[in-house]
């Protein structure tokens, strides 16, 4: 524990110096930017200026890295608010309540309550590093794939959550999220799923072309709808900062937001974006009104912002004390280290104490930074809503193209996108949840693969499932999150009728 | 007729003019450079390390994409379909040569070949080593090989994917020794040394690069090497040569362009290679990600990897054939 402050000081002494404290600016700057450009995520801000940090001493190559990483779930809320797309992926779930919250003409008080608890999650996540990154590094390597999968199975339980309509309706969408999952080349044998000869289909079915045709292109289809119906919003400066009911709603989605984003993030995979719904679906379980969510709860903002920004946090201790990096994102930062001769591993905090508690103590200067920078942005994004949609929605819609075709620059995403877009309006139109096919299309390849995976090193015995306590417990607390969503209905029927003693 | 045959001169020379004037100029704007592997892996950093140098030897940027899927056949077929004009590239290696020999011998006909590459050159050349958790019970390879022997099936060996550059060396190991392990593929190096590292399979063959900081680390622990000789770093560790074994394997790392690029370009680039990888900044960087520059010039490269293509094609031949039975 002391060593952490002492580590923390040091780290401090070092993020200050005007040169990194300039190199965090130009991160984070950059990490906004391309969180709300839709489509364009973390990744490919980190991979645009890598080069760039050759010529650099390692630390601030770090810092400037982490910031673009960090800055990019600030900004990623923006546009999922404003316009219902996300503008990375873990923004996803952000839509569903931002959204109505914008067009109920609170657009400002989410966006300012989604930087506000993405600097609170923020700062607990970069506090839990510096205090648990050492215990907690061994904890990530039990994770392998039997217990992969029983935290996919959790996961999957969650998502029905998240549907605001009939039950039915979220199920259909699960299945239809599932099934597009299982297109494309298998990873576990080479054969190629569903293509049906077309050479595209070999990646599968991408989340982010599907996620922003969905949301999207199927707003605006839907807007052709009702041009007449629909008026510009035109937000008032003094409705821009959430209300005072609203702050005090907020206050514990993002606490436990951050708690469980943090831990989340420890995890392997799409742990932002599993961060992000899994905190919608406990606020949802947890609140009075669930009923309310989907249709502009700022709970729904509150907690996922908050959770995908503390799951950045959690996502840097494998990374830097085990070397294992945890998605592309961190993957990309590795090479960086590498390339510098820093090797991120148990062994990093001895041989390069500058890096590890300067690249944490640059966290917390680089989410006061992104608050400062967000705030005042607030109100220039909400002014974009004055602009006619007839303007907007064809600027959207080029936004959404480059964006798609900037990830992986292949055509055939663009027309996932727009197929995506149709379909997304259709389904709208008939009232199905867009979230839960998304969601389950980001789930489903992973819990198939960890599930596959297990089998194959237990020789097909199902008792890999049990093998850890980690995994009997998951497996219980999925267990009993089914049975009790079966039970409740079938309770709350039979209360009545007991007759009082 | 003489004039149908100088309409047709003048028709070729306006095609080519342009092309000859293009030569002299290139690069006139930046240059993509494919890698069809996922961000973060070793010709991750080779090709980004290159690209990044580039730059200052051509005057123009060259920018890395991550055209990734389908094990990198999606890249690798984009690369060769791309236009020949020198301004895609693509990072050669030796999974490029696995996917071309599974779909001849799946019955298929490849979707891109060799041929449809010219070679510009190699940075490096590197064999893996065997690897296993730092408190596993083997503690020699004999000692390994011996209990997987007394227990066929029982143990398995984790990969970064299906007949990714660390699933070939274990394949080549279980062709020579008639060992039997299971396979358990990861998507991408990283969660392969994950479960490694948790024990959750027993054994791995992973790069030396990255191998190293988790072996100093005691993470894990080194017993044998799939190289020729004893490499930099592992001067310690025994190659199966020595243990009597004949199991070998070594994956390179290169850039190529798609067939048809003009001849000055071709000239360029190549130069462009042997000035890279003897840049100090490039061996540098390359070193300190513990591995080693192995320059070889185009026509070396071109002749190792057909030599890997036969030596690949009879090790997958012999798997393949096993998968039937």
């Amino acid at each position: 524990m002391i060593d952490a402050f002492v580590g923390m000081g040091q780290g401090f002494l070092i993020a200050i110096t005007p040169q990194n404290f300039y190199y965090c600016f130009i991160g984070c700057l950059f990490g906004t930017v391309v969180g709300v450009l839709p489509g364009v995520g973390p990744l490919a801000g980190i991979s645009l200026l890598l080069p760039a940090t050759f010529g650099m001493d390692p630390v601030s190559a770090l810092i400037m890295l982490c910031g673009i990483y960090y800055g990019a779930m600030y900004g990623g809320s923006t546009t999922s608010i404003l316009m219902n797309i996300p503008g990375e992926a873990a923004s996803v779930i952000t839509c569903i309540d931002g959204y109505q919250m914008a067009r109920k003409g609170r657009a400002g008080a989410a966006l300012f309550i989604s930087a506000w608890g993405s600097f609170i999650g923020g700062n607990l996540s970069v506090l839990g590093i510096a205090l648990l990154a050492p215990a907690l590094a061994g904890f990530a390597v039990k994770f392998g794939p039997a217990e992969m999968f029983a935290i996919m199975v959790m996961a999957m339980l969650l998502v029905g959550y998240v549907g605001s309509g009939s039950v039915l309706k979220t199920m259909c969408m699960v299945v239809l999220g599932l099934f597009l999952g299982t297109i494309g080349m298998d990873t576990m044998t080479g054969y190629l799923r569903m293509t049906y000869g077309i050479k595209e289909l070999a990646d599968g079915i991408g989340f982010i072309p599907v996620a922003m045709g969905l949301f999207g292109i199927g707003e605006i289809l839907s807007s052709t709808q009702d041009t007449l119906v629909r008026d510009v919003l035109k937000p008032k400066l003094r409705e821009l900062l959430p209300n005072r009911q609203e702050l005090k709603r907020s206050w514990g989605p993002i606490g436990r937001g951050s708690v469980l984003g943090f831990f989340l993030g420890l995890l392997p995979g799409a742990a932002h974006i599993i961060a992000g719904f899994a905190s919608y679906a406990l606020e949802k379980k947890l609140s009075k009104h669930p009923e309310e969510f989907g249709h502009g709860r700022i709970e729904g903002v509150a907690g996922p912002e908050t959770a995908n920004n503390a799951a950045t946090g959690g996502a840097m201790i494998p990374f830097l004390s085990l070397g294992i990096p945890s998605g592309p994102a961190t993957a990309v930062m590795m090479v960086a280290l590498l390339i510098h001769g820093i090797k991120p591993g148990p062994l990093l905090i001895q041989e390069n104490p500058e890096v590890f508690w300067g690249v944490i103590a640059s966290m917390y200067i680089g989410n006061v930074m992104l608050l400062i920078l967000n705030l005042p942005l607030v109100g220039i994004f909400v002014n974009l809503l004055r602009i006619p949609f007839r303007l907007l929605f064809p600027i959207i819609l080029t936004i959404c193209l480059i964006g798609v075709y900037s990830v992986n620059s292949s055509p055939a995403e663009l027309w996932i996108m727009l197929i995506s877009g149709g379909v997304g309006f259709v389904l709208k139109r008939f009232q199905y949840d867009l979230a839960p096919l998304i969601l389950a299309l980001i789930i489903g390849p992973m819990m198939e693969l960890a599930f596959r995976q297990s089998l194959m090193m237990s020789g097909g015995d199902f008792k890999v499932f049990v093998a850890s306590p980690i995994s009997i417990v998951l497996i219980s607390v999925s267990v009993l999150l089914a049975l009790g969503s079966v039970a409740r209905p079938l309770l709350a029927n039979r209360s009545p009728k007991t007759p009082l003693n | 007729m003489v004039r149908r045959i100088l309409f047709i001169l003048v028709l070729c020379m306006l095609v080519v003019t342009p092309t000859l004037i293009r030569a002299q100029e290139y690069p006139a704007r930046s240059i993509t450079l494919i890698n069809p592997l996922p961000p973060g892996g070793t010709l991750d950093l080779q090709g980004r390390a290159f690209a990044g140098l580039a730059e200052k030897y051509l005057g123009k940027p060259m920018v890395v994409v991550n055209k990734i899927g389908a094990a990198g056949a999606v890249g690798s077929l984009t690369a060769a379909q791309a236009k020949p004009d020198g301004y895609t590239l693509c990072l050669g290696w030796s999974a490029q040569t696995a996917l071309i020999i599974n779909e001849i011998l799946e019955g298929r006909k490849p979707s891109f070949a060799i041929e449809d590459y010219i070679v510009l050159g190699r940075f490096t050349d590197s064999s893996p080593v065997f690897l296993v958790p730092y408190n596993s019970p083997w503690k020699t390879m004999k000692e390994a090989l011996d209990d997987i022997k007394a227990h066929p099936g029982t143990y398995s060996f984790s990969s970064g994917g299906i007949q990714s550059i660390s699933h070939l060396p274990m394949e080549a190991l279980i062709a020579e020794t008639g060992i039997k392990l299971r396979h358990v593929p990861f998507q991408g190096g990283g969660p392969a040394f994950t479960a490694l590292i948790g024990g959750h399979v027993q054994c791995s063959s992973q790069y030396p690069g990255t191998s190293l900081p988790k072996i100093k680390a005691k993470q894990l622990r080194v017993l044998a090497a799939f190289s020729e000789k004893r490499m930099v770093n592992y001067e310690d560790v025994p190659t199966f040569k020595e243990l009597g074994l004949n199991v070998f394997h070594s994956s390179w790392v290169g850039l190529v362009a798609p067939k048809g690029t003009p001849a000055p370009i071709v000239e360029k680039l190549r130069k462009l290679v042997k000035q890279v990888t003897s840049d100090p900044a490039f061996v540098d960087m390359i070193e300190k990600a513990g591995d080693e520059v192995d320059y070889a010039d185009a026509d070396t490269t071109r002749k190792a990897w057909s030599r890997e293509y036969d030596r690949l094609y009879k090790l997958l031949e012999r798997q393949a054939k096993e998968k039937k039975q």
